[in-house]
């Protein structure tokens, strides 16, 4: 399966705009950085919503995004699996590399951007009508996986690395919707697990939990640090400072500052950055 | 004052049922006395010889809604996909316009339709005709349905569906409407019961049968127009019988109504 899908990315052409800027993609920088983010701009409608943004994410850590509401933090993460383009009227300019593959350009298909670079949401999605198998199985099923042994003991592995399958291998045929706040949220990692991801992007995804099932997702972030690369958006400083390795700071679409989160949060080197986690304002 | 008010709408209720409840007291009664075996299994008899029923009707009727359906179902469902999920241009504007123009036809207009598309050129009544009527019939009703149930799938399950890297007709045709299914289905139904009682439509194209119709290709009786039939004629036997197929229609609408009814408040509870 991996084999496959890896031609498939391999195909992409690193966009022939972007080749000079990368002589001999691949290799030794990409190994270490994930995501390379150069010169992104945002617009929604005539609202620019992210000046210039250059970040670089490191393979196997997590990244957190912290700001204020409106600074552009989603949007930011978004850009990064073209999910923003689901939204109408959204337009971007500048370069997002993934393993050294231009992934805006016109002629990379944004699905299979998204196999790669998955995402879970604010509120837990699991698919209603669909059993708890089913809400695991249905991303590899669509993407054209035949083999009933294979999608078994995939999803059974997805669920055992979202720390879920302990409490759902008796329910599996019970709706996902059935399920807890927290455990449906744990459903939708191992849904994007499922499928051939290595980067995990995560929209706030405690803020509607309680603090035990917040607890859980932190934990769970730790494990899956060990083998994907992880970006969090989160309002909760303390939750920023427990599970990121490093912390961009951000404030009306431009990044204010970023770096290792133990710096970011002992000593800023931005004003702005220190009044904001000091909660002056925000 | 808020007595009288009371009182007003009380009585305004009990008006509105009158007619309702004395229809059925009167479907019921006069239908009954014909309401056996011998209705559902025979062919109609001539004037004067006992028993006899309405067998080849009721599988005409079944029959009809068969053909509208495989007419209908597809179209109606997939316009009212596109009206959902692609629904923002211009050109959905004027679909829905239409749509909505299409099911206010008049339904004997649609039956003069079909009789010139399919009756003329293929030079007889059919029951490939009858149900090409009320298939017509069928789509904007389904459409508009769809539509709307359709609608009230969450946009974040959509988000859900592209984030897994799943392309959008998938998420559509896999994640969406299987999330809105039993909203559809019960469109479906609604919309097959409301073609099933349809006369006008009928009585140029499938026209009428007192046999078994060999196949799709040869007029076909059906209960509505059957009960038509009955109904005008001066015999006393026949009346009873289209007071018994009024019943039988009567019952198989009010029958599907119910469940379909039962099965959308069931799926709006646990669902949506």
């Amino acid at each position: 399966m991996t084999n496959v899908t890896l031609e498939k990315t391999l195909d992409w052409t690193p966009a022939g705009s972007s080749a000079p800027a990368q002589p001999g993609s691949g290799a030794a920088p990409a190994a270490e950085l994930k995501l390379r983010i150069r010169g992104l701009n945002a617009w929604y409608g005539e609202k620019q919503s992210l000046f210039g943004v250059d970040v670089d994410i490191k393979a196997r850590e997590v990244t957190a995004m912290i700001g204020p509401s409106g600074c552009g933090k989603s949007t930011l993460l978004r850009c990064l699996n073209r999910m923003h383009e689901t939204v109408p009227g959204t337009r971007v300019q500048g370069q997002i590399l993934y393993d050294g593959h231009e992934i805006l350009a016109d002629s990379v298909d944004p699905v299979a951007v998204r196999r790669r670079i998955g995402m879970v949401f604010q509120k837990p999605t699991p698919f209603p009508t669909l059993t708890i198998f089913e809400n695991v199985a249905t991303g590899m099923r669509l993407h054209g996986e035949r083999d009933s042994g294979k999608v078994q003991r995939t999803v059974e592995s997805s669920l055992r690395r979202a720390a879920l399958w302990d409490e759902v291998k008796d329910v599996l045929q019970k709706p996902g919707s059935s399920l807890s706040g927290g455990q449906q949220q744990r459903l939708c990692i191992a849904r994007a697990l499922a499928i051939e991801t290595d980067v995990l992007l995560l929209d706030e995804p405690c803020s509607a939990l309680d603090p035990i099932s917040t607890a859980k997702i932190e934990e769970l972030l730790f494990e899956l640090k060990s083998s994907y690369t992880i970006v969090i958006v989160t309002h909760n400083m303390q939750q920023a400072a427990r599970v990121s390795e490093r912390t961009l700071f951000m404030l009306s679409g431009k990044v204010i500052e970023f770096g290792e989160t133990n710096q970011v949060f002992t000593a800023p080197a931005q004003q702005l950055t220190e009044d904001y986690i000091t909660g002056r304002f925000g | 004052m808020d007595v009288l008010m009371r009182a007003l709408c009380w009585t305004a209720m009990a008006l509105a049922l009158i007619p309702l409840l004395s229809l059925l007291y009167l479907v019921v009664s006069k239908g009954l006395h014909r309401f056996d075996l011998d209705f559902f299994i025979h062919l109609p008899r001539p004037v004067g010889v006992p028993g006899g029923g309405m067998a080849n009707a009721i599988v005409g009727t079944l029959t009809l809604v068969l053909i509208a359906s495989l007419v209908g179902m597809p179209i109606g469902v997939a316009a009212g996909l596109y009206l959902s999920e692609y629904g923002e241009s211009r050109f959905a504007g004027t679909v829905r316009f239409w749509a909505d123009v299409l099911s206010g036809v008049p339904s004997i207009v649609t039956g003069i339709f079909a009789y010139e598309i399919i009756v003329k050129p293929m030079h007889g009544f059919s029951a490939l005709a009858g149900g090409f009527a009320l298939g017509t019939m069928m789509v904007p009703i389904i459409a508009r349905i769809t539509e709307e149930v359709v609608r009230l799938v969450p946009t974040s399950l959509r988000e859900a569906a592209l984030a897994l890297g799943i392309p959008r007709w998938k998420s559509i045709l896999y994640v969406v409407l299987r999330t809105a299914i039993s909203g559809v289905a019960t469109g479906l139904l609604l919309a097959a019961t409301r073609v099933a009682s349809e006369t006008a439509p009928l009585l140029f194209t499938s026209f009428n049968n007192q046999y078994w119709a060999r196949g799709p290709l040869q007029p076909t009786a059906s209960m509505t127009v059957q009960i038509f039939t009955y109904a005008i004629s001066p015999y006393d036997d026949w009346r009873d019988m289209a007071w018994t197929g009024a019943l039988v229609l009567l019952l198989i609408v009010l029958l599907v109504s119910l469940a379909s009814r039962m099965t959308l408040t069931k799926n709006r509870a646990t669902n949506l």
